[in-house]
């Protein structure tokens, strides 16, 4: 069942999509160079079309990719608006602990400042 | 716990304060309800268990227990609720937990927290925190409004560690 891009779930997707080093890879290249074939994303990397295939299926399934039908060909198209969900996440964290680590510096600072010599 | 249940550094956040207080002092900070409520969430609570009371004696607050490994609570975390489960817990080293909200969007993640020696004989504190995947066939939906229930979470973070190769 596919779950709306907003729900954890379909986060928990994308982090789990985004987390092999040859799907980064291979979504930077659709991001940069634009939609390609399963066969033209294969010719500049090691491994099989059928790997790069399976692998364009777990975005897919993620929300990262779609397959757009051209006569004879499918060409994958990078969907940045769900990379934009990740980068969302992380800056929402790293903001979050940024804040956290104001009140530790100034509760460490005034805990300090209030005990005995 | 695997690391292959968590993403990878690239989709992590990391960050770290020296602090100029003894061990006792941050470890407490860390490592108990009290000690999370005064800096890194607004309220902590946590049911515990009789072997979750022990001797904090030398700590701020001696009345206040440490986390064990399994416990689980609940956070609010600038506004939101959040679910914990304490994962690990090093002595006076470390402090591993997962949470994750009811909100929508937001996915659950890993936080470890460790003490280590920083500049000037100081205390640093590194804090990572990496979301997790969780195995969808271990994904529940509960009535009381928890999205996940605990037990299941713990599954789903094993089963995750092993990843599908394609």
């Amino acid at each position: 069942m596919t779950e709306p891009a907003t729900s954890s779930g379909a986060l928990d997707a994308l982090f789990g999509a985004l987390s092999d080093p040859t799907r980064r890879q291979l979504i930077e290249r659709l991001v940069v160079d634009g939609p390609a074939t399963a066969s033209t994303l294969q010719s500049t990397m090691p491994f099989t079309r059928q790997a790069v295939i399976k692998h364009l299926d777990v975005m897919e399934l993620a929300g990262l990719v779609v397959r757009d039908r051209r006569g004879r060909e499918v060409f994958f198209r990078a969907v940045p608006e769900r990379l934009a969900t990740g980068v969302g996440w992380l800056l929402d964290t790293a903001g979050r602990w940024d804040q956290r680590i104001d009140r530790l510096r100034a509760r460490v600072t005034s805990a300090s400042s209030t005990s005995p010599p | 716990m695997s690391d292959l249940a968590t993403a990878p550094d690239a989709l992590a956040i990391r960050r770290q304060i020296d602090l100029d207080a003894e061990l006792d002092e941050v470890w407490a900070l860390i490592s108990s309800p009290d000690g999370w409520s005064s800096w890194m969430v607004d309220g902590a609570e946590f049911t515990g268990t009789p072997s979750a009371t022990r001797d904090t004696a030398g700590t701020p607050d001696a009345d206040e227990y440490g986390f064990e490994p399994g416990e689980t609570g609940t956070v609010i975390d600038d506004g939101r609720r959040r679910h914990v489960l304490i994962d690990e817990i090093v002595e006076s080293s470390r402090v591993t937990f997962t949470w994750w909200s009811d909100d929508e969007g937001d996915a659950p993640s890993q936080v470890t927290i460790s003490i280590g020696r920083g500049d000037d004989n100081r205390r640093r504190l590194q804090i990572v925190e990496r979301p997790i995947q969780v195995a969808p066939q271990a994904r529940v939906a509960l009535p009381a409004g928890l999205r996940w229930d605990v037990r299941m979470t713990r599954a789903a973070i094993c089963l995750s560690a092993f990843p599908v190769r394609v």
